[in-house]
């Protein structure tokens, strides 16, 4: 497979949301990383609104927040691959991840997008990725689930 | 008795009519004339054209001295600002005045104005027309003692 | 310093931008989508998309520990309510308001707003300076128990020439002190006596203003 034509990185961030796209989206970049022995970087953010200064102590004292990268750790795993797993703390979800991955040299993003309505019925997007798209300087995908079966 | 009531919609045309009829002197401001267009020919008080949070449009009009001063526009913050120049510049005695969001609603009665809140009104009548719990909510907060203004001020007045 | 800036004007969006150069952590809250995105498109996630009349929106852009918030929307009576509840709802040690209709700055500062901008008064002081007719000029608002600093000339037919500073009655709340002689500072005493063309400096509640007038300028050259 040295020919391959699959689509290669040589580092990616994938950007772990805490939600049910985490697992699939690091399976599949393990996958994909295989064939060219890529770096994969699991980053979770924890979001501080305004009330907190920055720099309050929240993410490493959040449970929740480690076990979202015990999962990726876990999923990546299972698929034989190594993933490191990092944790922040900003004001921002979608300017974290960017920093994250100019900071890191990434070549690549992988993001999972939940199927979700708006109230009303309109599909909804969120802030996170569209930011992530303008301001992303490396590639990125986004991996969205399939449409619940009820709603397709 | 003197009552000066800013803002001429429905409400403000309808307190001004019953105040007239009771035998009040009313002054009714408003910043556009056809709003006056609510207030019945019978009407035997004086209706400006004004902004009623213009200090000196309320002295112009006679605002000072009030018994009785009502901020009924559609603007809450608009309101405030009238029912807080009625006490601290025109000496208005008693004041009441219109905050639709009732956060601001209770903020203010805590600094001591009366204040009307439509939002608790209205879901506290449907409810209650529906023979639902009703809501803790009052449509009028009772204005915990006299108007305060922050500390700091008060020792520089002297 | 965390300062929460409210209104996203021309004001709001270039203080926002130089307290954030200066390293300040800074909160910029707007009420309208469209600016919101255009100013959050330039300078970041600091920006905020909401009515910060609102209690809940002020608490929730952290009005519970801001050190400052700056009231800076082109509507007094919005100015009023932010600093209002940034005060008395979130205890924020200084609160600055700009107020635009002049007439609203003794309200404003009765009502416990720290600080008052006011740019019709900035200008109009400015105006005054340039035009000699007018013998009393404001020179500054005091941001303490509503104090102005007044400049009065001294011209020809002034009641105050030729008398000493001691035989003065000056209005009570305000003070003489200091004078401008030939563009020479000078401390005024007791027995300082006013000269014509003298410049003399007051510091005094805007209530005193037509005494010290009637004291230093006299009632008929008014302009």
């Amino acid at each position: 497979m040295a020919e391959s034509t699959a689509p290669q990185f040589k580092r990616a961030v994938v950007a772990l949301s805490g939600g049910r796209t985490d697992r699939p989206i690091v399976a599949l970049a393990a996958e994909v990383a295989k064939a060219s022995k890529a770096e994969l970087i699991g980053v979770h953010v924890v979001e501080i609104d305004w009330t907190q200064p920055l720099d309050a102590d929240v993410a490493g004292r959040s449970e929740s927040a480690q076990r979202v990268l015990d999962i990726a750790e876990a999923t990546a795993e299972a698929a034989r691959y190594r993933l490191e797993s990092v944790l922040l703390q900003a004001r921002d979800v979608g300017a974290a991840l960017v920093d994250e991955a100019v900071e890191r040299g990434a070549d690549m993003m992988i993001v999972g997008l939940p199927f979700r309505r708006r109230f009303g019925g309109d599909f909804a997007i969120g802030a996170t990725i569209p930011y992530i798209l303008k301001n992303a300087p490396c590639a990125v995908w986004v991996v969205r689930e399939a449409m619940p079966e009820e709603q397709a | 008795m003197k009552a000066v009531i800013v803002g001429c919609g429905r409400v403000g045309a309808g307190l001004a009519d019953a105040l007239d009829r009771a035998g009040w002197q009313v002054l009714i401001l408003d910043r556009l004339s056809a709003a006056f267009d609510r207030l019945p020919p019978t009407f035997k008080g004086t209706a400006l054209r004004g902004d009623g949070t213009d200090e000196d449009t309320l002295r112009r009009a006679g605002a000072e001295g009030a018994d009785l001063f009502l901020a009924l526009t559609e603007g809450d913050n608009r309101n405030i600002m009238a029912a807080q120049l009625g006490i601290e510049a025109l000496g208005a005695v008693k004041t009441v005045a219109k905050i639709n969001d009732p956060v601001r609603a209770e903020a203010y009665a805590h600094l001591g104005i009366a204040t009307l809140c439509r939002t608790n009104l209205m879901t506290t009548e449907v409810l209650g027309y529906l023979g639902q719990a009703q809501p803790q909510q009052p449509g009028i907060y009772v204005p915990e003692g006299h108007h305060t203004h922050a500390a700091g001020t008060t020792a520089a007045e002297a | 310093m965390f300062v929460l800036v409210v209104g996203g004007g021309k004001v709001g969006y270039y203080l926002t931008k130089e307290l954030i150069q200066s390293g300040h952590e800074v909160v910029l809250m707007e009420k309208d989508r469209a600016r919101a995105d255009q100013i959050r498109d330039e300078i970041g996630s600091v920006v905020m998309h909401q009515d910060g009349c609102e209690g809940k929106y002020l608490r929730q852009a952290g009005a519970n520990r801001a050190d400052i918030v700056a009231a800076v929307t082109g509507d007094d009576e919005d100015n009023l309510v932010i600093c209002q509840m940034a005060k008395h709802h979130f205890d924020v040690p200084r609160t600055i308001a700009r107020v635009n209709n002049p007439k609203n700055e003794r309200l404003f500062r009765h009502l416990g707003v720290d600080e008052i901008i006011s740019p019709t008064r900035m200008i109009l002081g400015s105006i005054e300076q340039d035009i000699p007719v007018n013998e009393l000029l404001h020179l500054a608002a005091l941001g303490v128990g509503e104090l102005e600093i007044i400049e009065a000339h001294i011209q020809e037919g002034s009641p105050g020439i030729g008398r000493m500073a001691s035989t003065l009655t000056m209005p009570i709340g305000s003070s003489l002190f200091g004078l401008i002689r030939e563009g020479v500072p000078m401390r005024v005493g007791p027995d300082t006596v006013l000269a014509e063309g003298d410049k003399v400096i007051a510091i005094g509640h805007p209530d005193c203003e037509a005494d010290l007038r009637r004291q230093l300028i006299g009632e008929h050259v008014e302009a």
